[in-house]
């Protein structure tokens, strides 16, 4: 493999290990300044900056959901967006931090990134993100109250349009097919939406809308 | 077929690079979160889960505005510039400005 600055933005190159947690050092440089740094700074350049963005297979997968089945994309747009990712939390993060700091709390909390992103512009994402982690916190108390998720069935029973996708005892209800609300089809039993339904799934979950549903697993 | 392991693994980041149900790798976000600034300290585990759909918002947004400057230029492949036009026209990614624009001069040298 070849290392030293010949134009790519990004070290894809797996000079180490994915061993991400190597990388300990805090990079005080801006990623420009890692285009001619010689062979021992740029492997260390290159285990950071991959630790700096999201991977970039996520994020294409994202794109892909977007944008029409005949569409190409270039490398380089995929490398920049996957950066712009990296900067958008950097910049939500650094104003809720702001905050935490004049409020002299020493916790980042979700509440602060959504009051973050609503203060730098991001109305459109508070409804569906506060509906994502409302969600998640259903099923999380549910989670950590049983394995056999017997909180979780008797919660989902009751709320039809709920949010499956974070649960993992298979749980009958209907997917609410918001867009983009999930990435990628549900894997679980959701037995109630028929387009997705898989029947080995349904083999293993015995989804039933009876009692006798809550002993998955 | 992959069988969805443990709660805890979504909290701990996923499992060996999967990402669990979120489309996005929780300990990376963590990771970046903690760079963006020396004296972040400290993150509830939520935090990483509302940006993990936030960014898949924000990739969906950046996405579809890049596209249309595509489709304008009579294209059927996205590339950087289009990115950086559907930057500079928006103004809430006033913020990403300066990154488009030194990746195109990056390019260039």
């Amino acid at each position: 493999m070849e290392f030293g600055g010949n134009g790519g933005f990004h070290g894809y190159r797996r000079v180490l290990p994915q061993n991400s947690s190597a990388g300990t050092k805090a990079p005080e440089m801006p990623p420009q300044m890692n285009h001619n740094a010689n062979t021992i700074d740029d492997i260390e350049c290159t285990v950071r900056e991959q630790d700096r963005f999201m991977p970039i297979a996520n994020v294409i997968r994202i794109m892909r959901k977007i944008l029409p089945t005949h569409a190409k994309i270039a490398d380089d747009a995929k490398e920049t967006i996957q950066e712009c990712v990296s900067e958008f939390i950097g910049f939500i993060t650094s104003e809720a931090n702001d905050r935490c700091q004049r409020e002299q709390r020493k916790t980042i909390t979700a509440e602060d990134v959504l009051w973050a992103m609503s203060k730098l512009g991001f109305d459109d994402y508070i409804e569906p993100l506060t509906l994502y982690l409302h969600r998640y916190r259903e099923y999380d108390g549910g989670e950590r109250g049983s394995l056999t998720g017997e909180p979780l069935v008797k919660r989902a029973a009751a709320d039809p349009g709920a949010y499956g996708y974070m649960t993992f005892p298979p749980v009958p209800f209907p997917m609410a097919p918001h867009h983009g609300f999930f990435g990628a089809p549900p894997m679980n039993g959701f037995l109630k939406d028929p387009s997705n339904a898989g029947p080995s799934q349904a083999a293993v979950a015995g989804i039933d809308p009876s009692p006798q549903c809550k002993e998955q697993v | 077929m992959k069988r969805p392991g443990t709660y805890s693994g979504i909290l701990s980041g996923g499992i060996s690079g999967r990402t669990g149900p979120h489309l996005l790798p929780l300990a990376r976000i963590k990771k970046i979160m903690k760079k963006s600034s020396d004296d972040v300290k400290m993150i509830t585990g939520e935090a990483p889960i509302v940006f993990s759909k936030a960014c898949e918002l924000f990739i969906e947004e950046i996405t579809k505005r890049a596209w249309n400057i595509t489709l304008q230029g009579k294209r059927r492949t996205l590339c950087k510039e289009d990115v950086a036009s559907a930057v500079i026209t928006t103004d809430i990614f006033d913020f990403l400005v300066n990154l488009v624009s030194d990746s195109a001069k990056s390019e260039e040298s």
